[in-house]
């Protein structure tokens, strides 16, 4: 393999097993001279055969540079125009010219054909492919048709669709610009990642990043109509560029021929792998050199040269679940371990001066780069580094300087590959009995294996979700894939009870998973592994297994009741489904769910059945089943509470709400007449009005109704029950007794012999059942001289209802009586008693003491009247007699006391009111010092005196 | 060096555009208008499209005995939702095997993608509008379950159309950083462990082309949208 002749980043594909003979070369041209032989026709009415050969010129010769030892060479033309006509189908397949075709790479390596009109891509991409909306796809179709197992390309095709040429010079500058990338890859260059962020746009570019920007990106950007608008320098191979051609057809030191440079004339090479602390390769990293000049106070501030660690290793292999891989040339890598992590800038190529430093950093090739795009040995999907960018520097290095062996170690990358835990294939492990377990997928090809017992009729569900480093779901680690056998399968064999070849199947970011009906008890053998049949330190995944075991009780009634079901893999929220009817769940651990069943009714049945009992994870679409879990058993008629009497029931009211019950067949529907319902007190005394007596029997109606009123008839709680064959209903309600009062606010009334007196007698009701407010009073006399208007009243909101009545005269020590009733029945008595003169007192109330300024007032004397028991007495009357003296100062210790001036005298009288009061309105000057001198006397011996001062 | 600050071309679409069919006035080609959104992407496509479906590959059979240039794939998809095209069931697309030279993943069984392709020509091939840009993913797009977390969220599977949003016009001018100092250093400074400078510090820009979580959308949003859009007549195209 002379192309092949060092390690080398860039390769678009690297020789490994099954396909090829000899691992971990890079695939390349069988000579270091292909020869590319054009269509004799015209590209299209823009562009004859000329013009089109020097496009096709142009494109080709961009490839041709001193530092690589390939030249590609115009061969010469094919012999016929290809076309519609001549590139057909038949029974065997694709028919084209011979000369074109793969077999003839002997004389013609690639042929380019122009396909005037678009039907030769039509043909082979389908109707209407070359339409000119696709030119930015479809102007060029590449195909290398021939790559043979000792490493070697033998033929390609070159397609280049005339319907994207035209008037314009651009449109034929874009297929230039496309088929030079096209002859990148038909010679064996891989795409490449070098300043990504001319792609991304962030951070915004600089025109040094731009002009860095390999010529083999993997996605063009587009900035207008001509995407080789879009970048400086478009026709002119970068430093990426060089370093990959020179990877695949390198000139060695002193080997140049003339018009070549030896490849690593003022140029290095830098080697080495990106490593795990673990010592395992680290695959799939983007490895990228800037240079740093002698003289220069910072490095360049763009990447020159990038390779992606594992170029030569396998980005995708066999696992358990798939079986090996096929046998074709896309089978790229070898699987040397020393492979995993090894990286190669080919070329780096020199500034001025004699040596220069290089700096090396690490970045994760960006996710978009897969499938078509794909940079680097992963193709699937790629992969994020573990750690960060452990930038190292390469000092001093001279023309010609190779360093092999760099080692590049992230920080903080995973460091641990415990795979104690997982089982192997003769002997798997136990899945944890919660159902959730985490593991890692390490090292390379490692698959873990699990064994799981499953019952007959019990359904279950795998899931494995890939984590991060930190526990993160995601799609940039492991794929899983799930393979499940029977445990007696042969080892070896693909999967016999359930497989899931591609990752990512679930509704879950970063989660594959399978559910596996069981029919049959039987054992089960689990297998994780990656899709790419690839392991690492950082390949963390979450196992969850969602399975069901078992529910208790399994015999239910027809109207449901509450359950356990035991398994694993439980979570909060999961849901619980009978026959696809919603229970309600009351708890959930990873191991059980409490959950209240529905009913058969619910379930669309009226007779026994077994039903399947379902737990589903709404957030993953997880499920898993015991089918029959369930025994229902036979629905029976049932006897229904309707209505029944409850709360407070005065004892002899009779409840406003009846019992009612309501015998229903077990159909849950047909009403079941003329059946007994026996009614009876378990505890208190009442009775049923249905038959007025303390224990009653009714017969259902036409509505399937028994009903009867009840009425109390002793204090205390009361129990009822209605009873039939089909079952019983019980009521329950309080009995109290009511009490009833008339309270008379003032019992006696005083008033003064022989007087008739005016007077408001109150009284106050009581009702422990009910509001009073309105309740009617009658006022009646029982004897002696008092009346009453009106003789009814009602009561107030405070349950106090008064009238007037009339007293009197009655002699002193005579009596009048009266009762209040209220409810007809309920009454009070209250009386008035004459007290005759002899038997008047007058004591003072308020008012007496008084001494205030001369520009004060006085305030009014309230005397009251009363008995000798202190009684208050209405109705009698009292003399006042009042002077006012001017107002001196107190008399001398010796000597006459001068008597004051009086400058005014008053008499005057009151009666007494209801609560016995006299109010005095003291005479008395404006402004004046005064003393106001007062003397009131009733009856015989009632009399009270008292001097009151204004003072100067 | 140069201290030009060197600025391609702007995007300047309108006037493109219109450049673009000035000088097609006899072509056969027809401007086709710069998406400015990934739907937009996605409408282009689809008018170029004559089937499209939702579906998973069930298998691949390769047909290539003759060699890869006159040799087939046949993939099989169950068809879960039927857009334009066919009506469901299973659809086996047939690809020229020149296509697979350099990509044995083109698909994967058990894979779900929206699929858009060009109608099979005479030879029975065809292939995604777009190269496999016309082969969109489908993937889970919910929260990943956690034993301690409620499992309240639904299921959700969603349209991965980070592809498509690569297709979308960006400018082309680029800044020119400042010129790097010329103070000789000597080889011990270069060598002492301070941090080397990262000339890939960003400016505001944060939009990134390699972190495009919006340009994703529910399977039911984009069924519903290409339902909706009926497929440009072929005068246009």
């Amino acid at each position: 393999m002379a192309a092949a002749t060092a390690f080398a980043g860039g390769p678009r594909w690297v020789t490994g097993p099954p396909y090829f003979n000899t691992p971990t070369y890079s695939v390349v041209w069988y000579t270091n001279q292909p020869h590319y032989f054009t269509d004799s026709g015209d590209l299209s009415v823009y562009v004859d055969h000329a013009a089109a050969d020097a496009i096709v010129a142009a494109a080709a010769n961009v490839w041709n540079v001193p530092t690589s030892s390939l030249t590609l060479a115009y061969g010469g033309t094919l012999n016929e125009h290809l076309s519609g006509a001549n590139v057909y189908t038949s029974s065997t397949g694709l028919v084209l010219p011979s000369d074109a075709q793969s077999g003839n790479y002997l004389a013609k390596q690639i042929a380019v054909i122009y396909d005037t009109d678009g039907s030769v891509t039509d043909l082979l991409l389908g109707s209407g492919a070359s339409d000119p909306s696709g030119c930015r796809q479809n102007a060029v179709t590449e195909s290398v048709d021939s790559i043979v197992p000792a490493g070697y390309i033998q033929h390609a095709l070159l397609i280049l669709n005339g319907r994207c040429t035209g008037p314009a010079p651009e449109q034929q500058l874009q297929m230039q610009y496309q088929l030079m990338r096209a002859f990148g890859r038909i010679l064996g260059l891989g795409w490449s990642q070098v300043n990504d962020n001319v792609f991304t746009g962030s951070p915004a570019p600089t025109y040094f990043q731009a002009l860095n920007w390999p010529i083999m990106h993997p996605i063009d950007i587009v900035c207008g109509l001509y995407t080789y608008q879009c970048l400086p320098q478009p026709f002119t191979l970068r430093a990426d560029d060089l370093s990959a051609l020179a990877s695949l057809y390198s000139i060695a030191r002193n080997q140049a021929q003339p018009g070549q440079v030896d490849t690593l004339l003022r140029a290095q090479e830098i080697s080495g792998t990106v490593t795990f602390p673990t010592g395992q390769g680290m695959e799939g990293v983007n490895v990228v050199a800037r240079r740093w000049h002698q003289y220069w106070s910072v490095p360049e501030a763009w990447q020159s040269v990038s390779s992606v660690s594992g170029f030569r290793f396998k980005g995708a292999n066999g696992n358990p679940v798939t079986g090996p891989l096929a046998s074709t040339p896309s089978a790229t890598g070898s699987v040397f371990a020393l492979y995993e992590g090894h990286y190669d800038l080919r070329r780096i190529p020199m500034l001025d001066g004699p040596w220069q430093n290089v700096i090396l950093d690490t970045e994760p090739v960006n996710p978009l780069y897969t499938g078509q795009y794909a940079v680097g040995p992963y193709s699937v999907n790629q992969v994020a580094p573990s750690g960060s960018d452990a930038q190292q520097v390469e000092g001093v290095v001279a023309s010609y300087y190779t360093l092999v062996g760099k080692t590049l170690a992230t920080d903080n990358a995973s460091a641990s590959c415990d795979t104690a835990t997982d089982g192997v294939e003769t002997a798997p492990a136990a899945i944890d009995t919660e159902g959730w377990s985490t593991g890692t997928l390490c090292a390379y090809g490692h698959a873990a294996w699990f064994g799981l017992g499953v019952k007959a009729n019990h359904s279950l569900t795998l899931e494995v979700t890939a984590q991060d480093e930190q526990g993160f779901a995601t799609m940039a680690k492991a794929m899983p894939v799930i393979g499940v056998w029977n445990a007696t399968d042969a080892r070896g064999s693909l999967p016999s009870v359930a497989a899931v070849a591609t990752a990512f199947n679930g509704s879950a970011i970063g989660m594959t998973t399978v559910t596996i009906a069981n029919a049959q008890s039987r054992q089960l053998r689990i297998v994780i592994a990656d899709q790419r049949g690839d392991g690492r330190p950082d390949f963390v995944y979450r196992l969850r297994v969602l399975s069901a075991d078992a529910v208790s009780p399994a015999n239910i009634s027809a109207v449901g009741g509450e359950v356990a079901i035991t398994g694993m893999g439980f979570r909060p929220g999961n849901v619980v489904t009978v026959d696809g009817v919603a229970a309600t769940v009351s708890n959930w651990t990873a191991t059980s769910i409490v959950a209240t069943v529905p009913s058969s009714r619910a379930l669309g049945f009226s007779t026994a059945l077994p039903a399947d009992v379902a737990v589903t994870d709404l957030s993953t679409g997880g499920t898993t089943v015991i089918t029959g879990a369930l025994n229902y058993a036979a629905p029976v008629p049932t006897l229904n509470l309707v209505t029944a009497p409850s709360g407070t029931i005065f004892m002899g009211d009779t409840a406003a709400i009846p019992f009612t019950v309501k015998l229903i067949a077990g159909n849950g529907i047909t009403p079941m007449a003329n059946q007994p319902v026996t009614f009876t007190a378990i505890s208190g005394a009442v009775e049923f009005n249905a038959c007025g007596a303390a224990a009653c029997v009714v017969m259902t109606d036409v509505s399937g109704s028994a009903s009867t009123t009840v009425t109390a008839l002793g204090p205390g709680n009361v129990s009822l029950s209605a009873t039939s064959a089909y079952g019983s209903q019980s009521a329950s309600f309080t009995a109290v007794t009511r009490i009833r009062t008339v309270t008379p606010v003032v019992p006696v009334q005083y008033i003064a012999a022989d007087t008739t007196v005016f007077w408001t007698p109150q009284v106050s009701l009581g009702d422990n059942s009910a509001p009073i407010a309105g309740v009617r009073v009658n006022w009646q006399t029982i004897s002696g001289a008092m009346t009453f208007f009106p003789m009814q009243s009602l009561a107030d909101t405070q349950g106090i209802a008064e009238t007037v009545a009339t007293t009197g005269p009655l002699a002193g020590g005579g009596r009048a009586t009266a009762s209040a009733c209220a409810w007809t029945t309920i009454c009070a008595s209250f009386a008035a008693e004459g007290v005759g003169p002899a038997d008047w007192r007058l004591e003072i109330v308020s008012g007496a003491g008084q001494s205030v300024g001369a520009a004060d007032i006085l305030a009014p004397v309230t005397l009251r009247v009363t008995d000798l028991a202190g009684h208050a007495v209405a109705g009698v009357g009292v003399q006042v007699h009042q002077t006012v003296d001017e107002w001196q100062m107190p008399c001398p210790d010796r000597g006459r006391c001068p008597v004051p001036p009086i400058y005014d005298a008053q008499v005057s009288s009151a009666v007494s009111d209801t609560n016995g009061l006299v109010v005095i309105a003291l005479m008395q000057i404006p402004g004046a010092a005064e003393v106001t001198n007062i003397v009131a006397a009733t009856g015989e011996q009632g009399f009270v005196s008292l001097s009151l001062q204004k003072q100067p | 060096m140069a201290k030009t600050l060197w600025i391609f071309r702007c995007l300047c679409a309108a006037l493109a555009v219109a450049q673009f069919a000035a000088s097609l006035g006899c072509a056969q080609v027809a401007p086709v208008p710069i998406p400015q959104t990934v739907e937009d992407v996605l409408h282009q496509m689809a008018d170029q499209a004559d089937i499209i479906f939702l579906g998973e590959v069930a298998a691949i059979r390769p047909h290539e005995d003759g060699g890869l240039a006159s040799g087939f794939i046949e993939i099989d998809f169950r068809v879960d939702r039927a857009i334009r095209g066919i009506s469901g069931g299973t659809y086996t697309l047939r690809e020229w095997a020149g296509l697979w030279s350099g990509n044995a993943g083109r698909y994967r069984t058990g894979e779900r993608l929206l699929m858009l392709l060009h109608a099979p020509s005479v030879s029975g091939l065809s292939s995604p509008v777009g190269g496999l840009d016309g082969a969109i993913p489908i993937r889970g797009g919910g929260a990943a379950p956690v034993l301690a977390n409620t499992a309240t969220l639904s299921s959700t599977t969603v349209v991965d159309l980070r592809w498509l949003g690569a297709r979308l016009p960006q400018s082309a001018s680029f800044k020119i950083n400042p010129i790097l100092p010329p103070t000789p250093l000597t080889l011990s400074q270069q060598m002492a462990t301070k941090s080397v400078a990262d000339p890939i510090t960003s400016e505001d820009d944060t939009s990134s082309r390699a972190s495009v979580s919006a340009q994703q959308a529910s399977v039911d949003t984009v069924v519903k949208l290409l339902a909706s859009w009926k497929k440009a007549a072929d005068g246009v195209r």
